[in-house]
């Protein structure tokens, strides 16, 4: 299913079904460019870290302490990053609001813990992380971009329809119905190239 | 008490959890594969939501606000919510309330804890002082929850039925299905003078 993949990462982790797995942020904030790529890229650093940090600690962890670790780790990242953007914009990080702090507990970081292909081993290897989480962040960007590109009609703040066009093409794309609409139509697009591809 | 009923309509039906703020999504689209057990775990949710709404409201404002404390308040929070979870699963499995198995509810559990730190962040936001308004707003953010798993549930049944297109079938019809849920969700706004 994952080809091009490095073996070890579990087939179902498409990247429609990573996104799902941090669904909430991603839906309620990533309404534009801006937004998408700093979620994207907060999102994919918390995996990417918080999964190494579990794989050198796992030997020493006793066995029911991996998932408090894992959300321990998560949430000290997230609150880093929260921290940093606070610093260098403060009106990105009050758009972001309690959204950046959700990504470190959703399901996304959570499936480090309890995905069983990657807890039977020693831990995730930097590439079975790496490759997700470029996946969550590209397309967080791309849904990002296409919501900002035709629910406000600009992309990074640009209009696109020229000075003469009024409103927005399709308002309900920037909106929360919209998000899931265009992952929905986005995630069977994605399975249809698939399975032509594969035919 | 005019005032609690309209945070129990605000924080269930006008700014539901899932519809309007788009938190808790995991465990819906995952599925409970039977619509007893999604009412279930919606009332172990509810539970967790708030006993933990109280809970990290008293340790927030008499522990960690005077100390000054402010940047460990959402680790605070989101262990005290993983405590309660697992309490919370713990015992739904011991009297028999959940039957599944731990494994499942565990399973559930984890993707339903976002929801439950979402609700608490919301609490503080929304300025819900410790007390009746914040023991008020966790349950009927969690009743709201299970309100919306329910429905969904039903919703997904008849989807897995329907002559669905094989590229749409599951995740993708789920998520349309659920887009035009939350166009409900946002015709509520303004019920009751609630925005």
């Amino acid at each position: 299913m994952n080809q091009g993949y490095p073996a070890s990462i579990p087939a179902r982790w498409t990247p429609f079904w990573l996104v799902v797995l941090g669904a909430s942020p991603v839906i309620a904030v990533a309404t534009d460019l801006i937004q998408g790529a700093v979620l994207g890229a907060s999102g994919a650093v918390v995996l990417i870290l918080a999964g190494l940090v579990t794989r050198l600690a796992r030997r020493s962890l006793p066995t029911g302490a991996l998932v408090p670790f894992v959300m321990i780790t998560a949430v000290v990242l997230i609150s880093i990053i929260g921290v940093l953007i606070q610093a260098l914009d403060p009106d990105l990080r009050r758009g972001l609001g309690i959204y950046l702090p959700l990504q470190a507990v959703s399901c996304l970081v959570m499936a480090l813990a309890v995905e069983p292909e990657i807890k039977n081993e020693n831990g995730p290897r930097i590439r079975v992380l790496v490759f997700p989480a470029v996946q969550y962040a590209a397309l967080v960007c791309a849904l990002g971009l296409v919501r900002e590109a035709f629910g406000h009609g600009t992309i990074l703040g640009w209009p696109l329809f020229g000075a003469g066009f009024q409103g927005s093409p399709v308002l309900f794309l920037s909106q929360a119905p919209g998000g899931f609409m265009a992952l929905g139509l986005g995630a069977g697009l994605y399975r249809l190239v698939r399975q032509r591809h594969r035919a | 008490m005019k005032h609690l009923l309209l945070v129990v309509i605000s924080s269930a039906v006008v700014n539901n959890v899932v519809l309007v703020r788009q938190v808790g999504l995991c465990p819906l689209l995952q599925g409970s594969g039977s619509l007893k057990r999604m009412l279930r775990l919606g009332l172990v949710i509810t539970a967790v939501m708030t006993v933990g709404v109280m809970a990290c409201g008293m340790l927030n404002t008499w522990v960690l606000g005077p100390l000054r404390l402010f940047s460990v308040m959402t680790l605070a929070d989101a262990l005290v919510i993983l405590m309660l979870s697992r309490l919370a699963t713990w015992m739904a499995v011991r009297t028999g309330w959940f039957r599944s198995g731990l494994s499942k509810l565990e399973d559930m559990m984890f993707s339903a804890q976002c929801v439950a730190l979402a609700v608490i962040l919301m609490a503080a936001a929304g300025q819900y002082p410790v007390g009746w308004p914040g023991l008020v707003f966790g349950a009927g953010s969690g009743l709201g929850w299970t309100m919306v798993a329910v429905v969904f549930e039903t919703i997904r049944r008849r989807l897995d039925e329907a002559p669905v297109p094989s590229s749409m079938r599951g995740l993708p019809i789920y998520l349309v299905a659920f887009g035009l849920l939350a166009l409900v969700g946002m015709g509520l706004a303004g019920v009751a003078g609630i925005e």
